[in-house]
């Protein structure tokens, strides 16, 4: 399985690392491919490719503020999953909450 | 209802987000104007005339930005790229009335609302340009003003200053109330939603020129990740190796004033960590109340310590609150059964 993510929060200096480190350990525990773009404070870093979106088969928005250039995930809304980044950092199964394990 | 809620929540922290740098940068170059040119560095001295006076008005020029920023981006959270120009109008025109903080913030939101209603306005194919370019923009920015000069300027106004008397007239146990709710909460998440609304409160106090709570702030930021390096080093049965590795970082966290350094550890034991910290970072702002302390800088940790009224005691009141902390730590934490590989 493919997942991307996006993670930033308000101060953009932590948070959102740590999210992004979250949930690249999980995917890698189950051996899935992982993107991470970090929205923090130094602006998009990771930055995904319009390829890495179409191809993805879970796409994580882990944010406490508006998510940057969200026009690039319109056609995937059934594939974004949305939490907030102290709750994948404390628990980051969570980003599979919709999926049935198979 | 809900929904709307958590839209609002995320508009107020993208708003807060894009309005920091001119915060930090606008609040530090005010200071270090007044450090190189004493305090009546506004008057004493012509426009620019000097470095000190350049650096105090380019420093007051960033942080007379700061509401519409605010009010800009809490817009453009809500009503994406169109809501930008409505809602920093709302701000300025807020800063003007003496509305401040609060009245930007408000201003935001209903910006945000009033373009977005705005873009439902139905119009045949060969006009939709017109309400991009056009209508948009006029109807936006004219209601906002509307809606700001003759309904909600002066109410917000009145309360932002009842507010601000409200805050300067406090003492004694008024100030031990606040400090206790300020320490909890920026504690309570550690640099997350709640701690950022705290923040936000300082700042807003700062704003109106009232610099304590911004030291009580400061004070109850770095206490957590310092208590836990103390912790740390005095109790070392009850961490495991991971986290006493971790000591310097936390070090790294307390002086730079960045909580977030302490989430692994609050992470890993919650019920136990988390009033700990409460505990140690309450007790750092009601003794920075205590001992009048001032912090003429939004941010920075003790890198900017030079700013504070009385650094002996800020110092004091920063290194009781890391021992309370520590104290509490010891005292709720297990001893860690096997250490974990």
């Amino acid at each position: 399985m493919q997942v991307i993510a996006i993670t930033s929060c308000a101060t953009g200096v932590a948070h959102t690392y740590m999210a992004a480190e979250a949930i690249k350990k999980i995917c890698k525990e189950k051996n899935y491919s992982c993107k991470v773009e970090m929205q923090g404070a130094l602006g998009l870093e990771n930055k995904l490719s319009p390829a890495e979106i179409e191809n993805a088969d879970l796409i994580v928005f882990a944010n406490d503020i508006k998510v940057v250039k969200a026009e690039r995930f319109d056609e995937y809304k059934d594939k974004i999953v949305k939490v907030k980044p102290h709750e994948v950092i404390q628990n980051p199964e969570i980003i599979f909450k919709n999926i049935v394990e198979g | 209802m809900k929904e709307r809620l958590r839209e609002i929540q995320e508009a107020l922290l993208s708003g807060v987000s894009y309005m920091l740098p001119f915060v930090i940068s606008g609040g530090i170059l005010i200071a270090v104007g007044f450090a190189i040119g004493g305090y009546n560095i506004p008057d004493s001295v012509e426009k620019y005339g000097d470095l000190a006076s350049t650096s105090f008005w380019v420093g007051k020029t960033a942080f007379s930005l700061m509401c519409p920023v605010l009010a800009a981006y809490v817009a453009y959270s809500i009503a994406d790229k169109p809501g930008i120009s409505a809602g920093m109008v709302g701000g300025l025109l807020a800063s003007d009335q003496g509305s401040g903080f609060l009245g930007a913030l408000i201003a935001g939101i209903i910006a945000g609302y009033i373009v977005n209603q705005l873009k439902r306005i139905p119009l045949p194919m060969s006009l939709r340009s017109l309400l991009a370019t056009l209508i948009i923009p006029l109807l936006g920015v004219g209601i906002m003003g509307l809606i700001m000069v003759y309904i909600i300027g002066g109410p917000i106004s009145w309360l932002n200053k009842f507010l601000q008397d409200f805050l300067n007239g406090l003492s004694g146990s008024g100030l031990v109330v606040l400090g206790i709710i300020q320490g909890c909460m920026l504690a309570f998440d550690m640099g997350g939603p709640c701690n950022k609304v705290a923040y936000a409160f300082a700042i807003a106090a700062s704003e109106a020129g009232n610099w304590a709570p911004m030291s009580a702030n400061f004070i109850a930021s770095m206490s957590p990740p310092l208590g836990i390096a103390i912790a740390c080093m005095l109790a070392k049965n009850k961490f495991t190796g991971a986290e006493k590795a971790s000591v310097p970082g936390l070090f790294a966290g307390a002086f730079g004033m960045i909580t977030e350094f302490a989430i692994p550890f609050a992470a890993s034991d919650p019920f136990r960590v988390i009033p700990a910290l409460m505990a140690g970072s309450a007790v750092g702002a009601v003794l920075s109340y205590s001992f009048d302390l001032t912090m003429n800088a939004p941010h920075g940790g003790l890198f900017v310590f030079f700013l504070c009224n009385n650094i002996l005691l800020f110092l004091l009141a920063l290194i009781i609150a890391g021992f309370v902390t520590a104290g509490c730590l010891i005292l709720f934490k297990k001893n860690t059964e096997n250490e974990k590989l």
